[in-house]
This record gives structure tokens, C-alpha cells and sequence, in this order.
């Protein structure tokens, strides 16, 4: 199997302090001959080094906007600029190499492969690069003793707890170093100690390594986590706050 | 528990079973398919053994002997002169009509004739005859054309060889070496060997083959099937005589025997090796069916039903498929071969080609059938079995 | 890890079904082969035969004799090399069925066939015993026969002087095969002991066999050999015996086409085996794709998994399969090779039978990797 090489979304961003910028960024979907409206009209700026929280009921567009913003969704109208790549406008495959390099995804039900060990679920996403077999090895090796599981390489997720499960699904986000780690409710599935352990480790990688999360979250307890807030509603923002 | 109780237990259970079939449509079609696939094959090459056994052996009757020298395999390798021919026709027991005896002398050879299927050469077995032919079979009909006429190089063909090998239509000569043969008639005798072959008068066949007059074999009619011991007793008590008498159904089974071992091993092999991939195509659908089932078995443990009424509805289940399976095989192999007209070399006796057509028969059919419901059986033992044991707890929690 | 270590991994998702697809696949490669063996057994085996030598028969059929004086006449024709008269004689042991391959020949027949191998003391006294026989080694094997042995032989044909229809031979010498494929089944006795104790049919022979001085020349003297008895009572067909053995394996029937549509229905039962194998597993790891789709695998990489374990089952099957029935073939081989010397399985239906599996995985991979392909990321998440 060879390697692709996306030359359209290679090049070096600028540098600036705004890494994400949405405008009037809309979605809907449509069901028979009813259209639905999930987002509708949304500006978001989200600065390098951002903790970002997402709230709101359910339907409120918050999983959507996440979607949007790791490029597995595309807007129906408006503009997402993450590091200078216009993603909106990235063809599928374009999109999916921009995925590998840039982005980083944190699931509720983890989604880590029952049959590999979680080194090797954590080396998964370094078989899209070109490193070696041994740096690939070095690297997942790292982010496991990162968040803590160096002790649990060899082990399948079976043998995994919940929260420890989480920690593999985060090295795993982590091991390609992307700009953007995406969290939809990484606590929803765990209890109080192991998801307040997961929250601090997610702060921990903001704090230490000025890694950008955006999190969706119902639980105003994770989202205290956070630098800051955004409550939707119906589609729209509804509210800000900072920490 | 009384019967009616546990009837009514595994009917539910596997009511509720099959209900969900159409979900699992894909695998189960497939545990179909390959059941079906063993039974088409099967039936397919059985159907070639029962066709070739039924012209075989077809006009073999208890009541005709069959003299042949004595030591001779078969008629290729047979000889009997003009007197000795006389003597058997007046052996003790034969059957006498307003022509004399019921005996009547030939000879075979063999001519090589086109096969219609790959153009070859093949060898055609001629049958040098006189009247007394007729007498003797009994049952032979010229349906096209008329019979050869004694003195002349005429043939009458049998319809099997007709469909099988070129040129013989009515009016068609056939050359053999420096002689020319006309094909004046056709000949069918109820789906016989009789119909392989071509017969002509057996002087002109002497003449033509050089046999000056002797022949090969001696077939005669009894008066009854007992008096065969009698037959025998007085031809071989003979001292002049040096010959062979063999009931004439007993002659074409010996003759029938190898080539039935033959079929029988190649097909079962065939179908065994088939029915072995086909048994784990059905283990693996029998296995998703449980498993998309855990929840449905499960609550019915939970309502009470025993382990044994949720391994008998799998099990259940799985045979209906291999009886659906081999019902569909057999009618398929029905369609496809019943009927299907080819030739072969009658290794065994006289070296030449015999016509025949494949035939499904009844016991075929049951046969198919037994095997893909066993089949059926073996591939949903042990998913039933591991249905029967799974805990309801496991299976509830699934949810 | 690797790629190939993330397909091993995969391909063990769920044992138990694996090893039934596997089974399954094996179960058709074993067949495969055991057809492909007897295929060439029937019909194969007949390109063994050389070019170098013609059979020359009576026209009008095989069981006609020709003229003893016909091989004195052949051997003057340009071209040919040695001319050997034969008559076969369906000989059997005590019994009728133990039918016995006997043909009384000559010196001259004898060594043209350079198949056959005898030591030069079995040759020599071949030469000067006049009930001297040559057997296969498989035949000796059968009856346990060894070197000096007498054997009342009797025959389904022709008829001894002394009123029985058994001659007596001794047997001098036990052949071998440089060619493991030629028969090693039959008895060869002298041509002149047969000839003169037979009651009928003296003086002529059932068939000549022409070894040439230039295989290549096949045809002008077979031509040249028909044209000299065109005009005679006993005309005469003449091919190489390949065509002979060709023509004769035609007369059993289709072997190939039986084979063939047997070997259809064996690979098209396994196709749908591994390809519900394949959607089942597809459909159970709706989420896990979804997850891989969204860490950046491209489309290319997930067609080639799906396409990559399929393919995995059908050649690993395959090999397992084919392996076992090089086992089964060479173990029977001893059973089966005095009716089927060519029972062999070749290099060729190996070829063919990887080739098979690499097609099939992929065509019952397709479907599979195209509903894998479909997936949409955020729905198949929504759904898990």
C-alpha cells in the first residue's frame, strides 16, 4: 500500500494568533422534502492554545460544529479556515489527507480496534505518514507514557477500563501532533473519577503543550475545565463564556 | 412436561427463529446455495451412472441366455461356428415359435463412425443378425425407414446412435474399408442397448469383416426363467461344445458393475470434498443466526422455555434450510441433466460406444435430499448447541 | 505494526468464523486439485506420449487384423526406423476380473520404447526363452510376482492348441519407467510363442508400431505407409500415437467438460461463502472503518483492506487446499497407478488454482469494499 502525498493543503500556514475561523457557517439536512436547519449562521474565532468548550440541548448543532471543524461534515454555506486551508472548500480526498496531518479526534465510545493492542492502535494513525517502522514504534510509545499507560502497551482494549481506554484514544489523537484536538463528550461514557482524570489530562496537554481542544460537552462540570464556553441553541450561538 | 407441551415449546421457538430468517437473508442463502451446489453436483453425476445402467441393462430379461465360447470376456472376444450355433439353438429349454427355436446367432465388430460432439472416430458396434433377432428381443421397433433386406449392405440404425454420431440418417451411406453401407431404417428398443448399435445382416457383415461364417454369440429365449440350469446342463454336458451360457440380465449387470463402482466413488468423492466446504458455509451462518438471535433466545430462556426446545428450533432451522437447499438441488440437477444425451466406452464388455441418457430418478431425488438434510444436520449441531448453553444473563445484557 | 499486521489482525476479528471460511476455501482448493489430478490422469497424460513413433491399424477397425507381411513392407518405406508387430490378447489371472493388460509383441517393439526399462540380463533372456514375459513393476507389485516366476496367463480372446485358453509364461524381467507418468501395468509376451499355439488368426498382427527416423516426419510417412496398402483387402490407418491416445481418450467422453462444469460449481459455492463472510464483517465493523476514515485513511486504503482480507482468505485457503491435495494425490498415487499412471498433480492447475483464489477474493471482496467505501463518516459514528 503507498503513501498519498496532498500537495494542495501541504504548504506552512502563516502564523497568526487565530487558527480557526468560521463565518456564517451553515448545515442542513434534508429528510424527504423537509429541510432542517442544524446550524444557521454561526462566527466562531478560535485562538492557538484555545480550550473551547461546546454546550447546548441536544440538537443543538454542537456534534455538528465539531464534525464541521474536523472536516468528516462539510458547511451547506459559509467559510472554515483552520491554519490557513480553506477546508470547506477541500475536495473529499483532499480532505481526508488534511484530516491525517491536522486533526486530532477524541470519541465518547473511544473507538479504538478491539484486535490491535493499544500501542498499536495508537500507531495507527502513523501508518499514513512516512516514518519508519522504529520511529513510528518511538513515537506511539511516547504519547502512551503521556497520558500515562506505559505500563499498558501490549494490553487489547478488552482488558482496558473505561478511562484507560480514553487515554489510548487520546494518544492516539495526539501521535500525529496535530494543530486541532476535537472531543465529542470524552467523558459521557465514564464515571466521575476517571472522566475528572481525562478532563485533567485534556487541560494538561492545553496547559503543557499548548495543544487547541474544542470539546462537546452537556456536563457543565467538563466545560468548568475549559478557557471558555460557547452555548448554542437552535443552531445559533447563544452565549460566551470565559473562565 | 408432557409431549404436547414440548411440541408446542420447540414449534414456537422455532416459529419465532424462522420469523427473523428474512433479516438474515444473506447468510442463509448462502447455507441454501451451498447445499443446493453439493446436491446439483451430486445428483449430476449419479444421474450419468442411473442413465448409463438403464440402457445397460434395460432389455436384460432373466428368461434370454447369452452363449458366448467358453473364456471369452465379452462378444468382441468370442467365437462360434455355423454348428455350433445349431447346437445351442436345440439345447434343452429354448423357446420354439412358428419358425423353429427362439435362437438366433450374431456377430458383433466394430466400425469406426464420426461422433457428432468432437468430430473423433469412434467405435460403433455393428451387429451382424438374422430374423431371429426379433423373436429374441421382442421388443424392437423400426420407426423410421424399414429393416435391411437379407443379401444386401444394408444398416439399421439405433436411435441412441443416430443422435450421437454423423451420417446416419435414413439414405446416408456409411463406408467401413472397401465396403459401402446404407442406412435404410431406425430402430428404437425402449431406451436399450439395442439402440447403440447399427445391425445389418450378419452374412454381408462376415463378408465384409472376413469372418467367413462363423459368429460370436448365441442369443436365445427360454421357455421360462427356470429352465436356464436345464439350458446350461445340456450345452455343457456336451463334449463337442466349448462354451459359456449366461442369463442375459446377469451378463449386463457383470457388464455394468465397474463402470457403476466407478461413478458412484468419483461422484460421492466429489460430492463428500463439495459437502464439507458446504457443511462450513452453513456452521458460519447458523453462528450469525444465533448470534443476532442471543437477545430473542435469551428472553425466551428468561419466559421459561427449556435449553433443549432453543436447540432443537436451531437445529430445526438448519435442517429446513439443507431440505429447502436439496429440494432446490434436485431440481436443478432435474432440469440440467435429466435427459441429457451423451455416449461413452462400454469399457467393461464389448469395447464400444453405448448411448444413453442421464436420468434423475426417484431414488435420486430422496437420495439429495437425505444428504442435505444431514448436511443440514451437521451445520447446525453445534451453533444449536451453543445456543442451547448460553447463559440468559449474557445474552440479556446485550441489549 | 505494519499493514500486513493490521490485515492479519483484522482477518482474526471473529476465530471461529474465520476458520470456517477458511475451511470452506480449503474444502473447494482440495477438490480442486483432486479434479485437476484426474483430469490429468484422462486426458493430460497423453501428452507424455512422444512423436516419435506411428500406429498403423487395420481401416476398418482396431479388432482387424493386418497381414504378417505388412511389417517387412513398412520397414522399406523412406523414413521409417523399425517396424514392431503386436496383437493384443485382454489377458486375465485366474479370474476374469483380474484383467491383465497382455500384449504379445516382438524384439523390435520392445526396444524402441525407450520407457520401457529392463536390466540387459532380462533383455537377453527375453531373447532366448520363448515363454519369456515382461511385466510392470505395478503389475509384479499387485500379484507379488518376482523374476522366474511361471504364470498359468489365460485370455478373454484366443484359444491355446492344447484346447484351454491359458499359456504359460515365465517371467524374466520387471520393468520400470524412466517417465513416472507411463504405465507400469501391463505383460509383455513373445510375439511367435502366442502365434504359433493360437487356433485362429495365425500369421497376422493386430497392429504395427513405426519408430521414425525424424519425429518431425510424422506425417509423409504415415501418408507413404496408408498409400502402399490403399489398394489391398487390408487397408491401414496410421497416426502418431499420441493421436491415438487423443482419439481414445475422446471415446470415453467429455472428461474435461465434466470436470469443468464440477470445478464452476465448487468455486461459485465458495465465492458466495467468503463473499457473505466478507459483507458480515464489513457490516459488523461499520463504526471501526468510520473511526479509521476519520484518523485520515483515504478511500484507496480502505478498498485495499477490505480487498486486502479477502483476497487473504482465498489464497491462504487455497494454499492449505492445494497443499492437501498434493498429499492426498501423491499418497494415493501407489493405489491408482495401474489405472491411472498420469494421476499427477502439475505445476499448471497450482498456477491457475492461486490465480482462481486471487480472483475470487477480490470478486467477493467488491461489494464489501464498495459499501465500505460508501460509508459516511458521521453517519456510520451516529449509528455506532
Amino acid at each position: 500500500m503507498g503513501m498519498t502525498t496532498d500537495t494542495t493543503t501541504g504548504t506552512a500556514a502563516p502564523t497568526s494568533a487565530t487558527l480557526a475561523t468560521l463565518r456564517g457557517v451553515e448545515r442542513t439536512y434534508t429528510r424527504g422534502a423537509e429541510t432542517i436547519g442544524v446550524l444557521k449562521g454561526v462566527d466562531i474565532d478560535i485562538p492557538r492554545g484555545d480550550f473551547l468548550a461546546l454546550m447546548g440541548p441536544s440538537g443543538s448543532g454542537k456534534s455538528t460544529l465539531l464534525n464541521l471543524l474536523g472536516g468528516i461534515d462539510r458547511p451547506t454555506a459559509g467559510s472554515i479556515d483552520i491554519n490557513g486551508t480553506r477546508i470547506d472548500q477541500l475536495s473529499d480526498g483532499q480532505l481526508t489527507g488534511w484530516r491525517a496531518r491536522h486533526v486530532g479526534f477524541i470519541f465518547q465510545l473511544y473507538h479504538l480496534l478491539p484486535v490491535l493492542t493499544a500501542a498499536q492502535n495508537v500507531e495507527l494513525p502513523l501508518l499514513l505518514t512516512g516514518l519508519s517502522a522504529a520511529e513510528r514504534r518511538k513515537r506511539a510509545a511516547a504519547a502512551l507514557a503521556l497520558v500515562g499507560l506505559a505500563d499498558r502497551m501490549s494490553h487489547k482494549p478488552a482488558e482496558l477500563s473505561g478511562g484507560q481506554e480514553q487515554r489510548v484514544g487520546i494518544a492516539r489523537a495526539i501521535v500525529t501532533d496535530p494543530d486541532i484536538l476535537l472531543a465529542d463528550e470524552p467523558t459521557g461514557d465514564l464515571d466521575r473519577k476517571s472522566g475528572d482524570q481525562i478532563l485533567e489530562l485534556l487541560a494538561e496537554l492545553n496547559r503543557r503543550f499548548d495543544k487547541t481542544i474544542v470539546m462537546v460537552t452537556h456536563d457543565p462540570h467538563a466545560a468548568a475545565r475549559a478557557k471558555r464556553t460557547l452555548y448554542l441553541n437552535d443552531g445559533l450561538i447563544e452565549s460566551e463564556q470565559a473562565r | 412436561m408432557n409431549i404436547v407441551a414440548s411440541i408446542l415449546e420447540v414449534s414456537a421457538a422455532t416459529r419465532l427463529g424462522i420469523s427473523s430468517l428474512p433479516e438474515r437473508r444473506g447468510t442463509a442463502l448462502v447455507a441454501l446455495a451451498g447445499f443446493a451446489g453439493v446436491v446439483l453436483v451430486l445428483t449430476g453425476m449419479l444421474s450419468i451412472r442411473e442413465g448409463f445402467a438403464k440402457t445397460m441393462r434395460g432389455n436384460g430379461r432373466a428368461d434370454n441366455v447369452i452363449v458366448l465360447r467358453g473364456g471369452a470376456s465379452s462378444e468382441l472376444g468370442s467365437g462360434i461356428t455355423l454348428e455350433e450355433s445349431r447346437t445351442i439353438g436345440a439345447g434343452a429349454g429354448v423357446a420354439q415359435d412358428g419358425a423353429g427355436p427362439i435362437a438366433s446367432p450374431e456377430l458383433l465388430v466394430i466400425m469406426d463412425v464420426r461422433k457428432r460432439s468432437n468430430g473423433n472416430d469412434a467405435n460403433v458396434p455393428l451387429r451382424g443378425v438374422t430374423e431371429r433377432a426379433y423373436a429374441v428381443r421382442g421388443n424392437l421397433r423400426i420407426v423410421a425407414g424399414r429393416a435391411f433386406e437379407p443379401g444386401r449392405n444394408e444398416l439399421v440404425v439405433g436411435i441412441g446412435a443416430v443422435g450421437q454420431f454423423a451420417g446416419l440418417d435414413v439414405g446416408d451411406t456409411v463406408r467401413s474399408g472397401s465396403v459401402s453401407w446404407t442406412v435404410v431404417g431406425h430402430m428404437a428398443a425402449d431406451g436399450g442397448l439395442e439402440e447403440s448399435e447399427l445391425w445389418a445382416d450378419a452374412k454381408m457383415v462376415q463378408q465384409a469383416y472376413s469372418r467367413g461364417n462363423s459368429y460370436q454369440a448365441v442369443y436365445a429365449r427360454l421357455e421360462t426363467e427356470k429352465a436356464f440350469d436345464a439350458f446350461k446342463d445340456s450345452l455343457t454336458s456336451n463334449p463337442t461344445l466349448n462354451i459359456q451360457a449366461q442369463r442375459q440380465d446377469e451378463y449386463l449387470r457383470l457388464q455394468t458393475q465397474a463402470m457403476n463402482a466407478f461413478i458412484t466413488i468419483a461422484g460421492t468423492t466429489v460430492a463428500s470434498l463439495m459437502a464439507l466446504g458446504a457443511i462450513f458455509g452453513a456452521l458460519n451462518s447458523m453462528y450469525t443466526a444465533v448470534a443476532s438471535r442471543s437477545r430473542e433466545i435469551a428472553t425466551l430462556r428468561a419466559l421459561g422455555f427449556g435449553r433443549w426446545a432453543v436447540f432443537v428450533s436451531v437445529l430445526l432451522e438448519s435442517a429446513l434450510l439443507g431440505v429447502a437447499g436439496g429440494l432446490l438441488g434436485v431440481a436443478l440437477a432435474w432440469l440440467a441433466f435429466n435427459g441429457y444425451e451423451a455416449s461413452t466406452l462400454n469399457f467393461a464388455g464389448s469395447f464400444t460406444q453405448v448411448s444413453f441418457a442421464f436420468a434423475v430418478t426417484p431414488e435420486l431425488f430422496a437420495q439429495g435430499i437425505r444428504w442435505a438434510l444431514v448436511l443440514g444436520l451437521i451445520g447446525g449441531a453445534l451453533p444449536a448447541w451453543h445456543a442451547a448453553r448460553q447463559p440468559i444473563t449474557t445474552g440479556l445484557r446485550d441489549l | 505494526m505494519s499493514w500486513g499486521r493490521l490485515l492479519w489482525a483484522n482477518l482474526w476479528r471473529r476465530r471461529t468464523r474465520t476458520v470456517f471460511t477458511l475451511l470452506s476455501v480449503l474444502s473447494a482448493f482440495l477438490l480442486f486439485g483432486v479434479l485437476a489430478a484426474t483430469h490429468y490422469a484422462f486426458v493430460g497424460g497423453i501428452d507424455l506420449v512422444g512423436d516419435g513413433r506411428l500406429i498403423a491399424m487395420n481401416k476398418v477397425s482396431f479388432t482387424q487384423p493386418l497381414p504378417l507381411a505388412y511389417q517387412g513392407k513398412i520397414a522399406a518405406v523412406l523414413g521409417v526406423k523399425s517396424v514392431g508387430k503386436a496383437n493384443w490378447i485382454q489377458g486375465y489371472y485366474q479370474e476374469q476380473r483380474n484383467f491383465i493388460p497382455w500384449v504379445a509383441t516382438d524384439d523390435a517393439y520392445l526396444d524402441m520404447f525407450e520407457e520401457i526399462v529392463i536390466t540387459p540380463e532380462a533383455r537377453r533372456r527375453w531373447g532366448a526363452e520363448r515363454t519369456a514375459a515382461v511385466i510392470g513393476a505395478d503389475l509384479a507389485k499387485v500379484y507379488g510376482w518376482k523374476v522366474g516366476d511361471k504364470v498359468p496367463m489365460r485370455s478373454g480372446i484366443w484359444r491355446n492348441q492344447d484346447g484351454t485358453n491359458t499359456w504359460e509364461i515365465t517371467i524374466v524381467g520387471i520393468y520400470t519407467s524412466n517417465n513416472a507418468a507411463y504405465d507400469q501395468g501391463s505383460l509383455l509376451t513373445r510375439y511367435d510363442y502366442f502365434d504359433e499355439s493360437r487356433t485362429y488368426g495365425k500369421g497376422s498382427a493386430g497392429w504395427y508400431l513405426i519408430q521414425l527416423e525424424d519425429p518431425a516426419a510424422g506425417a509423409t510417412v504415415s501418408g507413404a505407409v496408408d498409400a502402399l496398402f490403399a489398394n489391398s483387402s487390408a487397408q491401414t490407418k496410421t497416426a502418431t500415437e499420441k493421436a491415438f491416445s487423443a482419439s481414445f481418450a475422446s471415446q470415453i467422453g467429455d472428461v474435461g467438460a465434466i470436470v469443468t462444469y464440477v470445478g464452476i460449481a465448487v468455486l461459485f459455492s465458495m465465492l458466495l461463502v467468503t463473499a457473505t463472510t466478507m459483507a458480515q464483517a464489513v457490516r459488523e465493523r461499520t463504526a471501526e472503518l468510520a473511526v479509521l476514515k476519520a484518523l485520515g485513511f483515504d478511500q484507496r486504503r480502505i478498498v485495499a483492506m477490505v480487498l486486502g482480507e479477502s483476497v487473504l482468505v482465498t489464497v491462504l485457503g487455497a494454499a492449505l487446499g492445494l497443499g492437501l491435495a498434493w498429499l492426498l494425490v501423491t499418497g494415493l498415487y501407489p493405489a491408482l497407478a495401474r489405472f491411472m499412471p498420469a494421476f499427477k498433480l502439475t505445476a499448471e492447475p497450482v498456477a491457475l488454482g492461486f490465480v482462481l483464489a486471487l480472483v475470487l477474493g477480490a470478486l467477493a471482496g467488491i461489494w464489501p469494499a464498495v459499501q465500505a467505501m460508501r460509508l459516511r463518516v458521521v453517519d456510520a459514528l451516529r449509528r455506532a
